[in-house]
C-alpha cells in the first residue's frame, strides 16, 4: 500500500477518533460539582486538545489526498508493507504466551513461548533450542522470583 | 555546599551492591549500544524491571550505567561495520569506519572509548556544578513556569523527533497529551475517559506505555528482518592506554568544545545524542587544521563524534533531575523508574533526597571508569556480540518485555496495554509516526494542565499570566516561534521539510 493512501487513512481514523472522544466529554461525572469558581474545569484541556487533534487530522487528509491526487510517484520508500507474516505470528504467539502464563504459569509459558518463537524465527540449530530456552527460563525464575523478589504469574504448573 | 553533599552521598555509596550493579550494569549498556536496534532506549526499558526490587540508588544506578555504557557501545559496530549502534554513533562512522578500513580499527575503538569517557566525565562535572544551582532557581517556579516548560519540552520532543512530518509528530504530541487526560482529573475527582476500567482511575500507566512503545515494536520490527551475518573488520594490535589519552589529548580543543556541546545540547529537551554528535562533529570539522582530512579515517572525526555524544548524558539529566522534565525517551523511562521507587524529580529531590542526587553524579564518574576499562580492554569481547543472532534477541528481549509490564503492579492488565501499546508502535514506526512525542505528551501532560488550571485560577482567567513571569514569557516566545517555523514551512511551502 502506498504511505499516503495510510496516512489519509491514518488522518480520517484521528479525526473520528478525536470526535468520538470529544462528545465522550460530555460524559464526565460530577464536574459541575468539583470545579472551582475560576477554574476552566477538566473539560477544557481534553477539548481543546481534542480540536486540535481535529485540525492536524484535516491537515494530514488534506495534504495526503492531494499527493493522492497529483499521483505524485513515490519510489520504493513511499510503499509500506504493513503486514508481514513473522512479527504477526510473533505477536499471536506472545499473545497466546501472555494467556498462557495465568493459565499454566510463567515459567511454563516462557520455555514454551522461547521455543516457539526461536523456531519462527528461523533458529534451526537443535542444540540452540535445547540449552537457551531452559536456561533463560531459568536465569528468569532465578534472577527475578529469587533474586530481585519479583512475583511472577503462577498457574496450574509453575 | 556541593562538596559536603558530595561527601553525604559518598558514605552511602559504600555499598557492595551498586558495585555489583554497576559491574553487570556497564557491559550490558555496551552490548545493547552494540546491537543495532536494540539501543539504550530499548536497553533500558527491558532492564527497568531488574531495578523494582533494588534500593533507589541501586536501581537508578543500573540504569544509568546502561544508559552511559549503550553510548559508548554504539561506538563498536560504527568503527567495525560501517553500522552505528545507536543513532548517537552515525558521526562516528565518518571517520572510524575509514579507520578501520585502512587497518586501525583498534586505535579507533581506542580513541573512541578514551573520547566517551573524557566526554562523559566532564558532563558529569558540568551536571554537578549547574544542576543544584538550576534546581534552587527551580524551587522558586510557580504553576505559571511549569506550564511554559512542559509545553516547550513536549514541542522540541516533536520538532526535533519529527525529521520526515512536523505534521506526524504534531499529531503524535496532541495524543500524548489527550492520553494524559484519562483518568481522574488532577484538581477534582472527576473521571475522564476511564470507561468505568479501575486501573485507568490513576491514568495511563507510563510503563507499559514505555515498554510497547519502544520495546514491544521495535521487537517486532527486528522479527522482520532476516539474520544478517556482519563482517568485522580485523583489529591491529592496539596502543596503550595512556597512548590512546594522548592521542585524544592531540585534539584537546575540539575534546572540550565537543564535550560542551554535547552536554548543552543534551539538556535542552528533544535534541539528544546523534543532534550533538552531528553538531560538534560539523564544528570541529570547520574549526581542525585539516578539515580536508575529516571523512577519510582522521582521528579528531571520532574524538569529535565520540566525546559530544557521551557529554549527552550529563546534560540530559539535568532537566530531569531540576525540573522533572524528561528530554528524550532514555530520560523518560528514568523518570518511570524514579516514579516506580516512590521519588518525584525536581527540585525538591535536592532537598528530600539529596544523597540520592549526588549519589548519582558520584555513580557517574564511575561508570565512565568502568566503561574506559570494560571498553578499552574488552573492545574485542564486545564486537563479538555484533555476531548474536536475531532470532535469540528478539523473544528474549519480548520475554522481558513480559516481565518490566507485569512487574511493577503484578497485573495482567499492564501486559495487555503494553501489547496494545506494542502494536500502536510498530503501525506507527511503519507510517513514519515519531513515537517520542506520545510519550513527552503522556508524562507532561499531567505537569501542563495543573500549571495551566492553577495559573488561571491565581489570574482570574487571564491567559497574559503566561507573558507577565519573565521565564514563562521566554519559554513560551521560543516555543511559539518554533511551532510558527515549522506550521509556515507545512502550509506555504512544498516540502515541509
Amino acid at each position: 500500500m502506498k504511505r499516503t493512501q495510510l496516512d489519509f487513512i491514518a488522518g480520517l481514523l484521528l479525526a473520528a477518533f478525536s470526535l468520538v472522544l470529544y462528545i465522550l466529554s460530555y460524559d464526565f461525572t460530577g464536574y459541575k460539582i468539583m470545579s472551582q469558581a475560576r477554574d476552566v474545569g477538566p473539560t477544557f484541556l481534553p477539548r481543546l486538545l481534542l480540536i486540535l487533534l481535529a485540525i492536524q487530522s484535516v491537515f494530514l487528509i488534506i495534504q495526503s489526498y492531494r499527493k493522492l491526487r497529483n499521483d505524485l510517484p513515490e519510489g520504493e520508500s513511499g510503499k509500506v508493507h504493513l503486514f508481514h507474516f513473522k512479527p504477526f505470528l510473533l505477536f499471536v504467539i506472545f499473545l497466546a504466551y501472555v494467556y498462557m502464563a495465568v493459565v499454566l504459569g510463567y515459567l511454563t509459558s516462557t520455555f514454551l513461548f522461547l521455543l516457539a518463537s526461536f523456531f519462527l524465527l528461523g533458529l534451526r540449530k537443535l542444540w540452540m533450542l535445547m540449552v537457551i530456552p531452559p536456561a533463560t527460563t531459568a536465569l528468569v525464575y532465578l534472577l527475578f522470583e529469587k533474586l530481585l523478589g519479583i512475583w511472577l504469574p503462577g498457574g496450574i504448573l509453575f | 555546599m556541593v562538596l559536603a553533599h558530595m561527601a553525604s552521598a559518598f558514605a552511602s555509596l559504600i555499598d557492595i551492591n551498586i558495585l555489583l550493579v554497576l559491574m553487570i550494569g556497564v557491559p550490558l549498556g555496551i552490548i545493547v549500544g552494540v546491537l543495532p536496534g536494540i539501543g539504550a532506549t530499548v536497553g533500558v526499558t527491558v532492564l527497568l524491571p531488574l531495578t523494582f526490587g533494588m534500593e533507589p540508588i541501586v536501581g537508578i544506578s543500573m540504569l544509568v550505567a546502561v544508559y552511559c555504557g549503550a553510548f559508548y557501545g554504539g561506538a563498536i559496530p560504527a568503527i567495525l561495520i560501517n553500522t552505528p549502534g545507536t543513532p548517537a554513533a552515525i558521526c562516528t562512522i565518518l571517520d572510524g569506519f575509514p579507520m578501520a578500513q585502512k587497518g586501525e580499527g583498534g586505535k579507533a575503538l581506542a580513541l573512541a572509548v578514551v573520547s566517551s569517557f573524557l566526554g562523559g566525565i566532564i558532563s558529569v562535572v558540568v551536571l554537578s556544578l549547574t544542576a543544584p544551582l538550576i534546581a534552587n532557581a527551580a524551587l522558586k517556579f510557580s504553576y505559571t513556569e511549569y506550564f511554559t516548560i512542559a509545553i516547550f519540552g513536549i514541542v522540541m520532543v516533536i520538532a526535533s523527533s519529527s525529521r520526515k512530518s512536523f505534521l506526524k509528530g504534531f499529531l503524535m504530541g496532541t495524543s500524548g497529551l489527550v492520553l494524559a487526560c484519562v483518568g481522574q482529573d488532577q484538581m477534582g475527582s472527576v473521571e475522564r475517559y476511564t470507561f468505568g476500567i479501575l486501573e485507568l482511575t490513576r491514568g495511563i500507566p507510563l510503563l507499559p506505555v514505555l515498554v510497547g512503545l519502544f520495546a514491544i515494536s521495535q521487537a517486532l520490527i527486528l522479527s522482520e528482518t532476516g539474520d544478517k551475518k556482519a563482517s568485522l573488520n580485523k583489529m591491529e594490535e592496539r596502543q596503550g592506554l595512556v597512548s590512546s589519552f594522548k592521542s585524544v589529548l592531540d585534539f584537546k580543543r575540539t575534546l572540550f568544545r565537543s564535550s560542551f556541546i554535547g552536554t548543552t545540547i543534551g539538556a535542552i529537551p528533544g535534541t539528544g545524542a546523534a543532534i550533538a554528535s552531528f553538531v560538534s562533529y560539523t564544528m570541529a570539522k570547520r574549526g581542525s587544521k585539516h578539515p580536508e582530512k575529516f571523512g577519510a579515517g582522521y582521528p579528531e572525526g571520532v574524538v569529535a563524534s565520540e566525546s559530544a555524544n557521551n557529554a549527552v548524558t550529563g546534560g540530559a539529566l539535568i532537566p530531569l533531575l531540576t525540573l522533572g522534565i524528561p528530554g528524550d525517551p532514555i530520560t523518560a523511562i528514568m523518570l518511570g523508574a524514579f516514579l516506580a521507587h516512590g521519588l518525584i524529580p525536581g527540585p525538591n529531590l535536592f532537598i528530600q533526597s539529596a544523597d540520592l542526587v549526588y549519589g548519582i553524579f558520584i555513580v557517574m564518574v564511575f561508570i565512565y571508569v568502568l566503561t574506559l576499562l570494560l571498553g578499552f580492554y574488552g573492545s574485542r569481547l564486545f564486537a563479538a556480540v555484533t555476531g548474536i543472532q536475531e532470532a535469540i534477541l528478539v523473544p528474549v528481549i519480548l520475554m522481558i518485555c513480559f516481565v518490566g509490564a507485569y512487574a511493577l503492579n503484578s497485573s495482567l492488565f499492564d501486559v495487555g496495554l503494553s501489547v496494545a501499546f506494542g502494536v500502536l508502535g510498530y503501525i506507527l514506526l511503519k507510517l513514519d509516526f515519531p513515537l517520542a512525542p506520545i510519550v513527552m505528551g503522556l508524562i507532561l501532560g499531567p505537569i501542563a494542565e495543573e500549571g495551566l488550571r492553577q495559573s488561571l485560577i491565581v489570574s482570574g482567567g487571564s491567559w497574559l499570566i503566561f507573558l507577565h513571569h519573565p521565564i514563562s514569557a521566554a519559554f513560551l516566545a521560543i516555543t511559539v516561534f518554533v511551532v510558527f517555523r515549522k506550521a509556515y514551512a507545512l502550509i506555504f511551502t512544498k516540502s515541509e521539510n
